[in-house]
């Protein structure tokens, strides 16, 4: 349990997020991403895995607009996404800065980062041109 | 191995928005009910499926072995998987077949917990890389119908006549949490406010407090009960992921629950046509919709149409969630899903306070969902 992968697994995503860089988990032995952190790849379960730079670029898997956020310190209404990243990769985040009656299924994305509650945030903003 | 047991006895407590009492009351409270109702004693279970909701006991969770301290017994079974609805009956059933136990009860439901915020705290789960997001269970199931509404372009209006149905069979049943309420028709559906696109309030469950108790025991021991045994005829689960942790998406999940019905329905003989009563997981109207064309009964993106077409009352033809669902009836968070099996049993013995199905022999109750990832299948049915 004292295995420094197994202990800090999870924050180093967090960390370089303070930075303005976005990572995910690279598999050394399958060269695959993944995501959420696991403490062994959910492909080949190797524990050979390292935090890599994404791009930052992918698509809309899908969206919904939440009218009605859980609790008040949370924007509304709040475009929660499940993005795709071009690295093969998905996560939960934001679409910020658009309405979300501009937003389609598949649109291309980029990354962003905001200030909130205390610290940075990963979210995503419509790409201006195609990329 | 063919499976041979069946539900002797059902406890359903009342149900509201807010109930001053404790988890713990509430469960044991439905627990003797159900054993009364199957003529028996707290010295007969020997086999229990049951969340530990606490205070007291332990924090491993499900925590099933720490109800030995109220209930004062030792068990020869414990079902810690997941002890609650069709999986914690299956699950019970599968335990008296096999001979691990005689008697066991289901039992769950929660009291003096919701407060008069918005949102069920149970529904937002606790995850670094979900909670950030201010994530809860119906934004889940919201993203996978978004993909849905964008392929198949459901008729709105049809679909908020599912809820209407289910939302007026509530209306009318004393013992709903909604009932007083309505009726509605399809506009008030969507006049509700937005809560996760494409749902208005009205499109989804509840979330309210009370708790309901099964009592499963041999088909052979069930007929010396009072009242006619209804017996677990077959089941499957489908566990794709652990739930609302990493995002739901409909091109792996959309179609879930498939198979589990599928297997579900070769076990017992059956095809979807010869079901007279379906006590489907509705948590929220478009997992309705989505249940009938995994079940074979219509293709992928017909669902509206086909309800539209057949009806879903309870004196049509596939008489759905007749006691008014987790949309108007109740839900009690991980009790939630047992109740499914209560009505069931209440209209397999022609016993349904509203909306009793005619000739009801045969009825198909579900548990979960798309959007959590997980599903589960049962047939329930009397001689």
């Amino acid at each position: 349990m004292t295995n420094t992968l197994v202990a800090g697994f999870s924050s180093e995503f967090w960390e370089r997020a303070q930075e303005g860089v976005l990572v995910r988990p690279v598999c050394q032995s399958c060269q695959k991403s993944f995501f959420s952190p696991q403490v062994l790849c959910p492909r080949c379960q190797s524990d050979a895995w390292e935090y890599k730079e994404s791009s930052g670029t992918g698509a809309v898997y899908s969206f919904t607009v939440i009218h009605r956020p859980p609790d008040i310190h949370f924007p509304s209404p709040l475009v929660v996404a499940d993005i795709q990243l071009d690295e093969g990769w998905r996560m939960f985040s934001w679409i910020v800065g658009i309405s979300d009656s501009k937003i389609e299924l598949n649109d291309r994305v980029k990354v962003a980062f905001i200030n909130f509650s205390g610290r940075k945030l990963p979210v995503f903003e419509l790409a201006k041109e195609a990329i | 191995m063919a499976l041979n047991a069946a539900i002797a006895g059902i406890g359903l407590t009342k149900q509201a928005k807010f109930l001053d009492s404790t988890s713990i009351s509430v469960c044991v409270e439905a627990l003797k009910l159900a054993l009364e109702d199957a003529g028996m004693q707290l010295s007969d279970i020997d086999g229990i499926s049951a969340r530990w909701p606490g205070p007291g006991g332990t924090s491993f969770d499900p925590g099933v072995v720490d109800w030995t301290e109220i209930l004062g017994s030792s068990f020869r079974w414990v079902g810690d998987t997941y002890p609650q609805g069709v999986p914690g009956v299956l699950d019970a059933a599968a335990a008296i077949s096999t001979g691990l136990c005689e008697v066991a009860v289901v039992f769950g439901g929660q009291a003096g917990v919701l407060s008069n915020s918005n949102l069920a705290s149970y529904t937002r789960p606790v995850n670094e890389f979900v909670e950030p997001w201010g994530l809860f269970t119906a934004a889940h199931f919201a993203l996978i119908a978004q993909v849905y509404f964008q392929r198949y372009q459901p008729d709105r209006q049809r679909l908020s006549d599912v809820a209407a149905t289910i939302r007026n069979a509530g209306s009318i049943n004393p013992k709903a949490v909604m009932y007083g309420r309505g009726p509605y028709r399809a506009e008030d559906i969507t006049d509700s406010p937005l809560i996760c696109e494409p749902f208005h309030l009205l499109d989804l469950c509840l979330a309210t407090e009370g708790a309901s108790a099964v009592v499963v025991t041999s088909i052979e021991r069930a007929k010396d009960c009072p009242n006619k045994p209804v017996k677990i005829l077959s089941g499957s689960s489908e566990w794709y992921r652990q739930q609302y942790v990493n995002p739901p998406r409909y091109d792996e999940v959309g179609k879930i629950g498939k198979d589990a019905i599928s297997r579900t329905f070769s076990a017992a003989g059956l095809a979807a046509t010869d079901i007279d009563l379906f006590e489907l997981y509705d948590i929220n109207t478009w997992e309705i919709v989505r249940q009938f064309e995994v079940m074979g009964l219509c293709e992928e993106g017909e669902g509206v149409d086909f309800i539209h077409e057949n009806g879903i009352g309870s004196n049509q033809k596939f008489p759905t969630n007749t006691d008014g669902g987790l949309l108007s009836f109740s839900h009690t968070g991980w009790g939630g899903p047992t109740l499914k099996i209560v009505e069931a049993v209440n209209q397999l013995r022609g016993n349904a306070t509203t909306g009793q199905v005619q000739k009801a022999e045969t009825a198909l109750v579900t548990g979960a969902g798309s959007g959590a990832q997980y599903f589960n299948a049962a047939i329930l049915s009397v001689d």
